[in-house]
């Protein structure tokens, strides 16, 4: 069977997840107009998912579950998880974010290229 | 170089963005009404951030840079799924689609599917999938002249289940299914604990590793798809694994990867074997399991000694029960259902007739799916 089926069903939570970490990411830069509300609480969502086994967002949980599949260092999700809940992203909580923000975007253009193609 | 090409690339996107509306079909078909304005928000939402990352000229250190180029290619990204995905299914749909839409009305009516009606579309290339960016179903263009693939749609209509959560209407189901993944995790941690302490090669804990993973991002999804797959249709979900298998698939007891996608078949249909046993089809079980076991024995496909240990039966069986649960609590109509099912009763017929009289059983669905399905199969 080919990976079509569940890829097409998959997308949409990368792209949730995605679009919510540029956002925040993009506020953390002064350009606050980009990131709602929403786009704060599923990143946040997201980083906690990651920190933890398992996490109660079926679509964070997934999402996490597909980056943690990637080789290297694990990093401390906990200390980024607080540096979100109060919007003060140093340094630190910055670098691990914008490499969290590529590996969504790898995932994501891995995907489409999957269904692009329609096989694994 | 990127203040020029993100100038340049974003305008010409913005125009295709805008072009792109232009190729929804006028009047959008009743039944694509919500695509239709699914498609314009989305087009209009991305057109609002390119022009966003395009005209901000306080873009200056490399981070900056580095978001601009994240944000484009996301957005390009959305424009290509609504042109190739959802436009796309729009603007070559034909009188078919209807036909379609209202064979899904029929089937969700006869098990109360508790959510809306994803869309249908004739496009896929790529045997039965859905959409859930765009709810849209993609069926492949003769398939609804057959039946036997047929039950496969009960399948996808799971999946938009599991998007719909903080709704009263999937608790159940969503609350079933968080419940089997915390028997799985519990499972999988138990089991790499084990491993650590124990003298075995890393490829196995690796194997172990990417099951666990597997499970968590997709493979419980793929069985609670089939699940209620089985709830739904009956046997006749079986009998559709085991002839998608049969034409397509690879090995029933493949071992996990990294990345892959969906279950082995063999563990899908032990749990569809099981659910035909939870609604009291156990004859219908027996006979599709002794099918299915000469069909694995023919291909020489045979069981792996460890293979339990990345698909393990009791946990399997918990689930089943579980899915079951939750399949009622969301207030949908098991198999077998009423006498006036018909579309689910004929897609079973078709299972019964199709072992019985195999000879004959091209011109019966002829006739049955041209009585059934009028102006799809015209």
């Amino acid at each position: 069977m080919s990976s079509i089926g569940f890829d097409s069903c998959f997308y949409d939570r990368l792209d949730q997840f995605s679009k919510s970490l540029n956002h925040v990411l993009l506020a953390s830069k002064g350009k606050m107009d980009f990131a709602g509300e929403a786009d704060w609480s599923q990143t946040l969502e997201l980083v906690k998912t990651l920190s933890a086994e398992d996490g109660n967002s079926l679509a964070a949980s997934s999402v996490a579950a597909c980056l943690k599949s990637r080789p290297g260092v694990s990093p401390k999700w906990e200390v980024v998880a607080q540096a979100l809940e109060t919007r003060k992203l140093d340094q630190g909580a910055l670098k691990t974010l914008f490499a969290l923000a590529w590996s969504l975007d790898e995932e994501r253009a891995a995907v489409l290229m999957r269904m692009r193609q329609g096989h694994d | 170089m990127i203040e020029s090409y993100i100038q340049g690339a974003t305008s010409q996107l913005i125009e295709r963005a805008m072009a792109l509306k232009g190729e929804i079909p006028k009047p959008p078909k009743m039944e694509f009404q919500a695509l239709a304005n699914e498609c314009r928000r989305r087009i209009d939402e991305s057109i609002k951030e390119l022009r966003a990352i395009r005209d901000d000229r306080d873009f200056e250190d490399p981070e900056d840079e580095t978001l601009r180029l994240l944000e484009f290619r996301r957005v390009a990204a959305q424009i290509d799924r609504v042109e190739n995905a959802a436009i796309a299914a729009m603007a070559r749909s034909t009188e078919k689609e209807s036909a379609v839409a209202s064979l899904l009305c029929q089937i969700t009516k006869e098990i109360i599917y508790p959510i809306e009606l994803p869309t249908a579309s004739l496009l896929s290339q790529n045997y039965f999938y859905v959409n859930t960016d765009f709810q849209l179903l993609c069926i492949p263009l003769m398939e609804l002249h057959f039946l036997l693939h047929l039950p496969d749609i009960y399948h996808e209509l799971a999946h938009p289940l599991f998007r719909a959560e903080d709704d009263p209407r999937t608790k159940g189901w969503l609350d079933a299914f968080r419940q089997a993944q915390r028997l799985i995790s519990a499972y999988f941690t138990k089991q790499l604990v084990a491993l650590e302490s124990a003298r075995t090669t890393d490829t196995i804990r690796l194997a172990v590793s990417d099951a666990y993973k597997s499970w968590q991002c997709r493979w419980m999804e793929e069985f609670f798809c089939d699940l209620f797959g089985v709830f739904s249709v009956g046997p006749a979900f079986a009998w559709a694994h085991l002839h998608l298998h049969a034409e397509r698939g690879r090995n029933a007891f493949q071992l996990p990867r990294r990345f892959s996608t969906h279950p082995a078949d063999a563990p899908r249909m032990t749990v569809m074997l099981d659910a035909l046993t939870v609604l009291n089809q156990g004859k219908s079980a027996a006979e599709v399991e002794t099918k299915w076991k000469k069909l694995l024995s023919i291909a020489g496909q045979t069981e792996p000694s460890d293979f339990q240990r990345y698909y393990p039966k009791h946990v399997l069986r918990e689930c089943v029960e579980q899915a079951f649960e939750g399949f009622a609590a969301m207030g949908c109509k098991p198999w077998p259902g009423n006498d006036t099912d018909a579309i689910r009763r004929t897609l079973n017929e078709a299972w019964q007739r199709f072992w019985t009289a195999p000879q004959s059983f091209a011109a019966w669905e002829k006739e049955v799916t041209e009585a059934l399905i009028p102006s799809a199969t015209s």
